[in-house]
């Protein structure tokens, strides 16, 4: 078996030599305003709405 | 975002790194577009603080968090990046007690930067459970069994 054929095995090699890498800076987000929430669940639900929104402006749509 | 970091930690704000920065801070090779921070829910020192920090970048102030859970999380989209502050974290004790534990990792610049320990961050993950915190969760455990967790 090739370590490539073991999906966990990236997870082994990134623990045995953890590396901070640089954050790539994001592009192309929707503009929002500022929100409130009182909850997880409702902080996951914008956030998928969000993410559909980057989706439709994706130009490999 | 170093620049409010910097900022951050040259003002004393209680803050905790949490979330996939965190993560990216642990050694994960991950992205994220949001940063997340834990703060203390009420402290009025605090929110004025960053209130003042933020001034140019925000259009309403943070809240301190509601009696009945209101402001539990804030949403920011600034020149930095998208930033959520956390009043609370699911999985985690309250912020005074994840402070103590608390561990300086550093930036790509070499920033110190407070986080959220290793062992919290863990348990935040397995309290969230969503599909996408399952790799966060199998690199953590992996440090775990490691003894390299902190």
């Amino acid at each position: 078996m090739k370590i490539t054929d073991d999906y966990k095995a990236k997870y082994r090699l990134w623990a045995a030599n953890p590396t901070v890498i640089a954050a790539p800076t994001a592009t192309r987000l929707p503009e929002f305003k500022s929100r409130r929430f009182s909850s997880h669940a409702e902080l996951n639900e914008w956030k998928l709405s969000m993410l559909r929104r980057l989706a439709e402006l994706s130009p490999e749509k | 975002m170093n620049e409010l970091i910097l900022a951050l930690n040259e003002a004393g704000i209680r803050y905790l790194l949490v979330g996939g920065q965190a993560m990216r801070l642990t050694g994960m090779p991950r992205y994220s577009m949001d940063w997340d921070f834990f703060i203390p829910p009420r402290d009025d020192k605090n929110f004025a603080k960053l209130n003042t920090i933020l001034q140019d970048e925000i259009d309403v102030p943070l809240l301190p968090l509601g009696s009945r859970g209101e402001n539990f999380i804030q949403t920011y989209q600034t020149r930095w990046g998208i930033i959520q502050f956390h009043l609370g974290l699911p999985g985690v004790p309250r912020f005074d007690e994840a402070e103590k534990a608390a561990i300086i990792r550093h930036s790509e610049q070499g920033t110190p930067v407070k986080c959220l320990s290793g062992i919290h961050l863990l348990a935040a993950k397995h309290a969230a459970d969503r599909p996408q915190d399952q790799a966060d969760i199998a690199f953590l455990e992996e440090l775990k069994r490691l003894g390299k967790i902190f």
